[in-house]
């Protein structure tokens, strides 16, 4: 809600800031004329404005995010690009529930005491005692719960939308919403479109964004990936490795990799009687799909697949360390594209640890692993069976291939993220404090 | 001149925090309705659609006038205006309800096709699905028999010189 005629507000600076006289009665008479024609919002914006032209503060930003109370890649990234803008901004961290420093330093390893942290409570959210804010149960029914946070975005110079949550309306002068993935089509409060920049996690959520919403994003910054001590030798074992969350839905497909590793052990018991498929993923407890996951393994007998729930963040870098492939199945038998790995970064997790990729074929994997380079990526469970075996056959190709997947991690380290963040707020800010 | 700054500005969000409604704070709507493109909807959007759709169908099979919507938002004579128009309802019933009859019927067929195809589409999904999974277990049957047969023919190289060995002698 930037006032778009920049040379008036110059000219009222230049006056302010050379104390001309009737330059503050002046410049007060325009904010009440804009108040009336344009908005109260659109008055304040061009102070706030003003005010940075002028250098008499630091630029305020603010990040939201429906879900900052849970662990999450999405909620990483987002959290990443402000720690390296501390310095740059007074910065606001928005959540609607709980949430503190502390948790952020301990799930992401990010320092952000420099950063206040604001929670805004949505009563709609509230009533039904449920940790999960979800946008999709909005309805142009009922009025926008989300509203609360619109508003509270107008108090600062640049607001950044992490959710994936396009029913927040940006009334900031500079705005960014952050896509991992366009989940929902323009329903009901749709605003998707009110942003300054779209800045996207992938090339496949950029043809997403196309699709489903019409819009041209602007900035592409892969999502940082730094595991700590990843280039350190280390001694590996038979391991095969899978980490993704126990969705009810079975969107992850832990099932289809159990049942293939089964087949294996029926099949080749010989070759694979040392490994061990180790299945590590987050979940409540009473999740059926879990269920049916134990009761697939504890009906085959095989004593070499391992359940790993809720995994300390330690156990699971050591896990890292030392296992050897790494399986990731999620797209498999899609119905839709939000089932697909908009990006995949346990699979660049695992890459910096030397394991080898066996990814399926589509989404953000696909930018990632390059096939028979640094990894494979399969088509079906039947090519993830051929090249596991092609793999525990032939331990030099392992070890050339382990390397050539470190190689590629670098890739998306979390340096070129912070370069890529810097810029972008770099060349924003210089726009918007410049005087024309 | 910092000052007044921030007085103006302090007065500017006192003002702002009191209006509750976005259109309020910038003078413009910002809503928009969006209509669907069926065709651009994934197998999981269409099955939502067709979830929200069917209640709606069956609210709608009966189109006969509801004395409870005969209103008019006339303060004075609005009484009478109601009372006049249910009078004219009842006289005109028997007619339209001829014609009405004949289209709740059909809407009712219609309805009953609509949930019969849908049914019928979820059998031949499940149908699709299972020889889906029969082709997965063919495929991947396939790829353990060719591995074997390659190991043989391995074998059967590292074997061949000898077997050509003993054939000479």
């Amino acid at each position: 809600m930037r006032f778009k005629d920049k040379k008036r507000i110059s000219k009222h600076v230049r006056n302010l800031t050379q104390n001309l006289p009737h330059a503050v009665s002046e410049f007060t008479q325009e904010i009440h004329e804009i108040v009336a024609s344009e908005g109260i919002q659109t008055a304040y914006n061009l102070l706030l404005q003003a005010e940075i032209m002028m250098d008499l503060r630091k630029p305020t930003l603010a990040i939201y995010d429906h879900a900052f109370h849970f662990i999450g890649g999405a909620q990483k990234y987002g959290l990443t690009m402000i720690s390296c803008l501390q310095d740059q901004f007074d910065i606001t961290i928005i959540a609607n529930k709980g949430v503190s420093h502390s948790d952020f330093l301990n799930w992401y390893g990010l320092d952000l005491s420099k950063s206040k942290i604001k929670i805004i409570k949505i009563p709609f959210f509230m009533k039904n005692q449920t940790p999960y804010i979800d946008p999709a149960c909005i309805s142009k029914e009922i009025e926008n719960p989300f509203h609360v946070v619109s508003k509270e975005s107008g108090n600062y110079d640049v607001f950044i939308n992490n959710g994936m949550n396009e029913m927040v309306f940006p009334l900031s002068n500079l705005s960014v919403l952050v896509c991992h993935f366009p989940e929902r089509r323009a329903k009901s409060y749709y605003y998707a479109d009110e942003y300054d920049y779209l800045v996207y996690n992938s090339n496949y959520t950029a043809e997403w964004i196309v699709e489903k919403w019409r819009l041209q994003p602007h900035l592409h910054v892969y999502p940082p990936i730094e595991m700590e001590n990843a280039h350190e030798d280390y001694s590996k074992k038979k391991f095969i490795l899978s980490v993704a969350r126990f969705e009810v839905e079975g969107t992850k497909r832990q099932l289809e990799m159990v049942k293939a590793f089964i087949k294996i052990n029926q099949i080749y018991p010989e070759i694979i009687k040392d490994w061990k498929l180790i299945v590590v993923g987050g979940s409540d407890h009473n999740n059926p799909y879990l269920f049916k996951l134990r009761q697939l393994i504890n009906q085959s007998n095989s004593h070499n697949i391992e359940l790993k729930i809720n995994l300390p963040v330690n156990e699971l870098k050591a896990l890292f360390k030392n296992s050897t492939l790494f399986w990731h199945l999620c797209g498999l038998s899609h119905k839709d594209p939000s089932e697909n790995e908009h990006f995949g970064m346990t699979i660049v997790e695992a890459m910096q640890n030397k394991l080898i990729p066996l990814v399926y074929d589509s989404g953000g994997p696909r930018e990632i692993v390059d096939h028979g380079e640094n990894g494979f990526r399969v088509q079906s469970t039947a090519e993830l069976i051929d090249f596991t075996i092609k793999l525990l056959k032939d331990p030099e190709l392992i070890q050339m291939m382990g390397n050539n997947a470190y190689m590629k991690s670098r890739e998306f380290s979390v340096e070129k993220f912070e370069e890529k963040i810097r810029s972008f707020f770099q060349t924003m800010m210089v726009e918007y404090s410049s005087i024309s | 001149m910092r000052k007044e700054i921030e007085m103006l500005k302090k007065n500017l969000y006192k003002e702002k925090e009191t209006i509750h409604k976005i259109e309020k704070l910038i003078h413009r709507k910002i809503d928009r309705e969006f209509p669907i493109n069926i065709w651009e909807l994934s197998e999981k959007e269409l099955e939502i659609y067709i979830g929200e759709c069917i209640p709606l169908l069956n609210k709608k099979i009966n189109i006969k006038p509801d004395e409870k919507s005969i209103t008019s938002h006339r303060k004075i004579i609005g009484g009478a205006i109601v009372f006049i128009k249910k009078m004219l309802v009842k006289f005109i019933r028997p007619y339209t309800n001829l014609l009405l009859d004949k289209q709740i019927e059909f809407n009712q067929h219609i309805f009953n096709l609509c949930q019969a195809v849908i049914i019928q589409q979820k059998s031949c999904k499940e149908k699709v699905e299972k020889i889906g999974d029969r082709i997965s277990d063919c495929e991947e049957e396939l790829v353990i028999v060719r591995n074997i047969l390659e190991e043989i023919h391995k074998d059967l190289n590292t074997l061949k010189p000898e077997l050509n060995k003993k054939t000479k002698t």
